[in-house]
């Protein structure tokens, strides 16, 4: 028994050791701005972090869906609301909670809408330890920095200045067009959740409920990724937790979509153009909702109007090099 | 998705890997709590149920293959049993000039069960593994004649670890015809013996008399094998994510195009596997040795420094020894012991000299093992091709070495001086090396044209930083992997002086243990390939 007591506490001691250690590491390690110089991952994302404090109005959480369709830029332009896109390629809902509850650090958003692409995808226990990992040791989540480490950053605090103009939007300009044989074609069937991504939902649906955000699913258009059988299970889904649910495959009419222009990919994302068309009618759902009102003209807000300028004349620069819509 | 896939929500397949956070997060620790909390008499029954489990975790139903196998095996060692005790029975009866002749028949019967048994065990690992590299050549034979008819290639599931398993079962059966071993009556403990989950994966290729009563009398977790095992698990995974893992990205991308580099890079690409096969390799073995140590079992070594070998002869005697000396006792020595051979021998000795006379019935029985040890690797022409080439390396070195020492002793030079034993040894790295080419090249014709352009177009041309962004790799992926490999060298060489590592560390104070816990804990954490930008690699003789 002392034998086993003995040996008890040594391992204790070991561990704690142990943990002291990667607790110094992560301190070490931690990027110390959100900028990609700094190994700061998914910088498009992350640069929320930046962001003045209880500016944002709409979250965005979702994958490359997210980022290749809604464009924070034209609802600013139009509405005056603030948008901020925290999406990634391949984004896991472990991810999306990540990105959600880091904006909740130093943002109040009013509305938060997750696109339902990541919701049916399906990622192995391997993955979420993985990202557990992730989340309570830096050390091991930014562990590649000792690539780019300096000397200075053990002094330096942590100082998130990188301010991504887009706010996570990305512009594509290729289109590939789609075909759309057996697209959304009637289906009564349900899709399958797993029983991890319902709870990562719902721990986001309550969190929204004690934050007094409004809750929106939003299924942006993907001829690829979309099907009947995924609208009928988050019609289910949205109603069980009292959220808005906006199918824009079920709106390509009213949208405009044109799946020969509108696509980057063959129908799996869309372009500019595609995204242009999402954002308008995103923009009019939002004012719609009347839950938000228009920053236009606030000095508070003055680097919106920065960005949007900057993201203008990139865009129409552009949209003068092509010489007639087919181009793109 | 299966049962056995919802139960890891999909992990199963990490689990493969003894590295991976499924494996060593949620498998081994309830395996090691259980295991230690029961009674003495009860850990072989743990053992036996994590084994069956861990099994049925990555193989699913396919588990029926393993169950079969232990069933037959079981049986037919019964058989073999039942037949020598009759031997016995009949010849205590038998006048002693009829001994022979009736000794003689039990015998053809005992060499019908065996040939039975290895014919149904290697039949099925055949059918498994070779129907569709088999119907892909017939296809191929009857399009070159012109024959209008093409095969349906068969799509066939293959279990975790039947290559290893099916020649331990072999192994046994053999041993058990030889009289090695006798037939085990309780089939509980066969199955252990096949089904140890720390070796289902990647081998160790055990023989019954290794590990089945080790396995069976498990002992209590003793602190210094806990220390010892969780010492050599770090180094395994050390040698795993650090080297193996960090050079992935560019081996893969080389191999992927090759068209786009000059033949140093090519060569480069293949040194680069060569060490990354290596790593990975012996790094999971490390795991294993590790894992079994816990459990107080030691398994057979699989990897003895390989590239401390003078020839490619001793290079195969420190690389995968198990599998090296599996085919050595059970194909090299039967075909070399069978009449005709011998009489082959005999012949040829008198004619070619007594080095080069048992070379003749050596070189077929060499033939054979290498023919299949290349097959064994994987059902493609550039595996064969492996194998063979090997065969041809080997025979060679044989056949001029008299030469060689001949040469020496005229130009007064000793074989053994250093520098001498430094060249041998980077000949015989560059020959495994080429071998690798072959192995990793997706197909022969490819392994050629590949050989071909390092030796055509060696050249570095275009090795700068673009280049290695290109390949996913940089500078400081090379310093840590060079630094890495520096501390497995000086390890592998305090070895070979037959320094035992562990040994000294355990003779230290708590501090110094201690330290060199942390340092290697945190030298994986943080110089590890894994996470973000890392795709994860299955452990690469996991295919074989």
């Amino acid at each position: 028994m002392k034998g086993f007591l003995k040996g008890s506490l040594k391992g204790v001691v070991f561990i704690a050791g142990l943990m002291v250690l990667i607790m110094l590491s992560s301190m070490i390690l931690i990027p110390r701005n959100n900028r990609e110089e700094d190994w700061k991952h998914d910088v498009q994302a992350n640069g929320i972090l930046a962001e003045p404090e209880n500016t944002i109005d709409v979250l965005f959480l979702g994958d490359s869906e997210v980022y290749s369709s809604v464009n924070p830029m034209r609802i600013w332009e139009n509405y005056g609301y603030t948008a901020y896109c925290c999406s990634s390629s391949k984004q896991r809902l472990w991810y999306t909670i990540e990105f959600f509850f880091t904006a909740l650090k130093t943002q109040q958003p009013k509305i938060v809408v997750i696109e339902t692409n990541n919701i049916f995808k399906f990622f192995p226990a391997e993955e979420t330890m993985m990202h557990a990992l992730d989340l309570f040791i830096p050390a091991v989540k930014y562990h590649d920095r000792w690539k780019n480490f300096k000397f200075e950053d053990l002094t330096k605090p942590v100082n998130n200045t990188h301010i991504e103009n887009r706010k996570g939007y990305r512009l594509y300009k290729e289109a590939a067009a789609a075909d759309v044989d057996g697209y959304m074609d009637e289906n009564k069937d349900s899709a399958y959740i797993s029983l991890t991504n319902l709870t990562y939902i719902n721990i986001i649906a309550d969190t929204c409920r004690q934050n007094g955000a409004k809750l929106v699913f939003l299924s942006t258009p993907s001829t690829k990724n979309w099907n009947m059988k995924k609208h009928n299970r988050m019609v289910k889904l949205s109603e069980e937790l009292g959220a808005d649910y906006i199918d824009m495959n079920l709106l390509i009419g009213e949208l405009g979509i044109d799946w020969n222009k509108d696509t980057r990919d063959m129908g799996d994302h869309m372009n500019y153009f595609g995204a242009e068309k999402v954002s308008a009618y995103l923009g009019k759902y939002l004012s719609g909702t009347g839950i938000l009102t228009s920053h236009k003209g606030d000095p508070k807000y003055a680097g919106w109007d920065k960005a949007l300028k900057i993201f203008n004349d990139d865009a129409n620069k552009w949209l003068k090099t092509l010489t007639s819509f087919e181009d793109a | 998705m299966d049962l056995a896939s919802m139960f890891l929500g999909g992990s199963a397949s990490a689990m493969t890997s003894f590295f991976s956070l499924t494996f060593l997060f949620l498998f081994l620790p309830p395996c090691l709590i259980v295991y230690a909390a029961v009674p003495k008499a009860a850990k072989k029954y743990i053992l036996l149920t994590a084994s069956l489990i861990f099994f049925w975790l990555v193989s699913s139903v396919l588990i029926i293959y393993l169950f079969l196998t232990v069933l037959s095996v079981f049986l037919f060692g019964k058989w073999l049993d039942r037949i020598q005790i009759k031997m016995k029975a009949a010849l205590s009866k038998t006048e002693k000039e009829k001994r022979k002749e009736l000794k003689q028949q039990f015998v053809q019967k005992q060499r019908k069960v065996l040939l039975l048994a290895v014919l149904l065990h290697i039949g099925l690992l055949l059918v498994l593994k070779y129907s569709g590299f088999f119907t892909q050549n017939v296809n191929s034979l009857l399009w070159l004649m012109n024959v209008p008819i093409e095969l349906e290639i068969p799509k066939l599931l293959m279990p975790l670890g039947i290559s290893f398993f099916t020649l331990q079962a072999v192994s046994y059966i053999t041993d058990v015809y030889h009289g090695l071993v006798k037939a085990d009556k309780n089939i509980l403990r066969l199955a252990l013996f096949m089904s140890f989950f720390p070796q289902i994966v990647e081998g160790p290729i055990c023989r019954y008399s290794q590990t089945a009563e080790q396995l069976w009398n498990a002992e209590q977790i003793r602190y210094k094998n806990l220390t010892y095992g969780l010492q050599r698990i770090l180094y395994g995974m050390m040698k795993k994510l650090v080297i193996a893992d960090r050079l992935n990205p560019m081996v893969k991308a080389i191999f992927d195009s090759p068209n786009n580099y000059h033949g140093g890079i090519i060569f480069l690409g293949a040194v680069c596997y060569t060490v990354q096969l290596y790593m990975d390799f012996s790094g999971s073995m490390d795991a294993v040795m590790g894992i079994a140590e816990i459990f107080g079992v030691k398994m057979p070594e699989n990897f003895q420094r390989p590239f401390f070998s003078i020839s490619i002869s001793e290079f195969w005697k420190r690389w995968h020894i198990t599998l090296g000396t599996w085919f050595k006792d059970y194909i090299f020595y039967p075909v070399t012991s069978t009449k005709k051979m011998k009489n082959l021998t005999s012949n040829a000795r008198k004619k070619l000299g007594n080095h080069y006379g048992p070379l003749v019935a050596g070189g077929i029985a060499l033939f054979c093992v290498w023919f299949c040890n290349g097959l064994w690797h994987g059902s493609d022409w550039n595996y064969i091709f492996f194998g063979l080439y090997h065969f041809v390396m080997i025979l060679t070195g044989n056949m001029v070495t008299p030469l060689a020492n001949k040469f020496f002793k005229k130009v007064r030079l000793d074989p053994n001086c250093f520098a001498y034993k430094v060249f041998r040894i980077v000949r015989t790295s560059l020959f495994v090396v080429i071998g690798e080419l072959f192995f990793r090249s997706p197909g022969m014709g490819r392994g050629f044209e590949l050989f071909g352009r390092m030796v055509s177009d060696f050249s570095f041309t275009g090795l700068n930083n673009v280049l290695l962004k290109k390949l996913s790799v940089d500078v400081q992926d090379f310093i840590i992997i060079a630094f890495t490999l520096a501390v497995v060298f000086i390890v592998s060489v305090l070895n070979e002086k037959g320094v035992c590592i562990r040994d000294q560390i355990a003779k230290r104070n708590i501090v110094i243990r201690w330290c060199v816990f942390y340092a290697l804990i945190m030298f994986i954490i943080i110089f590890g390939a894994y996470g973000f930008g890392y795709i994860p690699v299955d452990p690469m003789y996991a295919n074989f």
